[in-house]
């Protein structure tokens, strides 16, 4: 409530844009959130259950640990979507309202491309809940999850910004060029680059992106948590509980 | 034992009090050394992505309302560059932001920026493919900073194809006919930034943008005048005060920022450099 409100309060610093601007801050919001609560609810339904130790009744049900650990990512992953219809029916709230008269003269796409928007932006957040959950699934201590979960969204989401910043030659940098290249390259291969998954120029700007470029994020993301959810539930399987 | 705790505990209640109240009064009493500029750093990218969370946009956003709060009626040339780098930031963020290439083309080529402006709005140019504006004002850094109307005038056609109505597409041809057959004039440049006040919303920003366009009519005015004192007179003006003398203008015109007016070294009236003083 507080991101939209600020999201809806940025639209006032806008001479010339004021509804792109407040739905700009509104999407980094949105992710922002989501990221946060998925984190919470990881946190919540497992890693605490596993510090607390409710997790061995949990257990003594007749279901496999791997779908213990598959219905709290679902579970997770409802409570995002609801969370993500809300906070979008919020921000479009804001964005209609926000802009005291003056519309600028490329208004934003607030339909299709919107909620495409926030669909990606739920999917960047689940990569980040199932992270997490792959973490919780190992750790000993109870905030690891949410330390980490929240370290691996901040470099997913920066990792874009690094690569196009070393392809378009660092400034002329060539030492920083010749040593972070190498390392960027090995890490893009583990990290997700979950700046692929922010569609918002097409609500923003209606610049839709490529098919090619949705298809292919999009199967990245589910591709990772699926490897996640299957590293999660061989690493639990294993686990003891004392 | 308790007793004495609890005289303790008071004592070091009222201490803390005495010792916060003390030392709030000395810090009110120190200046703060850098509450003068009004921009006062930038953060490399990397660092303003990070604290953004990762997030380019949100950094951009960011970025851009600390130029947008800047008053450029206390900044100083020191200030123009942590904008003019701001700037560049917030075009490499997202090089497709409105206000970012909006603002860049009102105020940093005025205040020494040219390049930085440059490179602004050829980011924008080329990400806003929709959007024929960033074009026109790239090619009018050509025409009225560069003096250099022909390659002004190709920009201009370059935004054509990107125009949605038959009405602006002739008047950005029409425009660039003028530039290229005419070549620079100073009244063209102030039609243009009246232009870009009229197409802001009400504000200070629509206030600082009259108040350049002023500023260019008054010295096309004089210049005007100092054409029609070398027709009469056979010679150019060694100073400003003789088109008044002459009764060619009525009185000097007082420049709105303060800078004045000054003459070249062929005796056309200009502006005076606003980087004067340094300030």
């Amino acid at each position: 409530m507080l991101m939209i409100g600020i999201a809806y309060l940025s639209g006032f610093f806008s001479p010339r844009q004021p509804q792109t601007v407040a739905l700009d801050v509104g999407f980094s919001g949105i992710r922002f959130s989501l990221v946060l609560l998925n984190l919470f609810w990881v946190q919540e339904l497992v890693a605490r259950e596993i510090d607390r130790r409710v997790i061995l009744f949990s257990l003594a049900y007749p279901v496999s640990r791997g779908a213990f650990l598959a219905g709290r990512f679902a579970a997770v992953l409802l409570l995002s979507l609801l969370a993500a219809t809300v906070l979008g029916l919020l921000l479009l709230l804001a964005v209609i309202v926000v802009g005291g008269g003056f519309s600028g003269e490329f208004p934003p796409a607030l339909g299709l491309p919107f909620w495409s928007t926030v669909a990606g932006l739920a999917l960047d957040a689940a990569v980040v809940a199932a992270f997490a959950l792959c973490i919780a699934a190992l750790s000993t201590v109870s905030v690891l999850p949410l330390a980490l979960g929240a370290a691996f969204a901040v470099a997913g989401k920066a990792l874009g910004a690094t690569i196009d910043y070393l392809a378009r030659g660092a400034d002329g940098d060539q030492e920083l060029l010749a040593s972070y290249s190498p390392i960027v390259d090995r890490i893009r291969w583990l990290v997700p680059d979950l700046s692929r998954l922010d569609w918002r120029e097409w609500s923003m700007y209606q610049l839709a992106p490529g098919a090619e470029t949705v298809f292919w994020s999009v199967s990245m993301a589910v591709a990772y948590i699926v490897l996640l959810m299957v590293v999660a539930s061989l690493l639990f399987s294993r686990r003891e509980f004392s | 034992m308790r007793h004495s705790l609890s005289v303790m505990t008071l004592f070091m209640g009222v201490l803390s009090v005495l010792v916060y109240g003390y030392a709030q009064h000395r810090l009110s009493a120190l200046a703060r050394p850098t509450a003068a500029p009004e921009l006062l750093i930038s953060l490399p990218r990397f660092a303003q992505v990070l604290m953004a969370g990762g997030d380019r946009h949100l950094a951009a956003n960011l970025a851009g309302f600390r130029v947008l709060v800047a008053d450029t009626g206390r900044m100083n040339a020191e200030d123009y560059a942590v904008q003019a780098k701001l700037q560049r930031d917030i075009a490499w963020f997202n090089p497709l932001h409105e206000d970012n290439y909006y603002i860049g083309a009102a105020i940093l080529p005025w205040n020494g920026e040219l390049d930085a402006a440059q490179y602004v709005l050829r980011r924008a140019s080329d990400a806003r493919t929709f959007d024929w504006y960033p074009l026109f004002h790239y090619g009018f850094l050509f025409y009225h900073f560069r003096k250099d109307p022909a390659t002004g005038a190709q920009w201009l056609l370059k935004g054509v194809p990107r125009v949605t109505n038959q009405q602006d597409e002739w008047a950005l041809q029409n425009l660039a006919a003028v530039w290229i057959e005419k070549g620079y004039q100073t009244a063209n440049a102030a039609t243009m930034v009246d232009a870009m006040a009229a197409d802001s919303p009400p504000g200070a920003f629509r206030n600082y943008l009259q108040v350049r366009a002023r500023r260019l009519r008054d010295l096309a005015a004089l210049q005007d005048a100092a054409t029609l004192f070398q027709a009469r007179y056979g010679r150019g003006v060694v100073k400003l005060e003789e088109l008044v003398s002459a009764g060619l203008i009525a009185e000097l015109p007082k420049d709105p920022l303060g800078f004045g007016f000054g003459l070249d070294a062929a005796g056309r009236p200009i502006l005076n450099p606003v980087a004067a003083g340094g300030q």
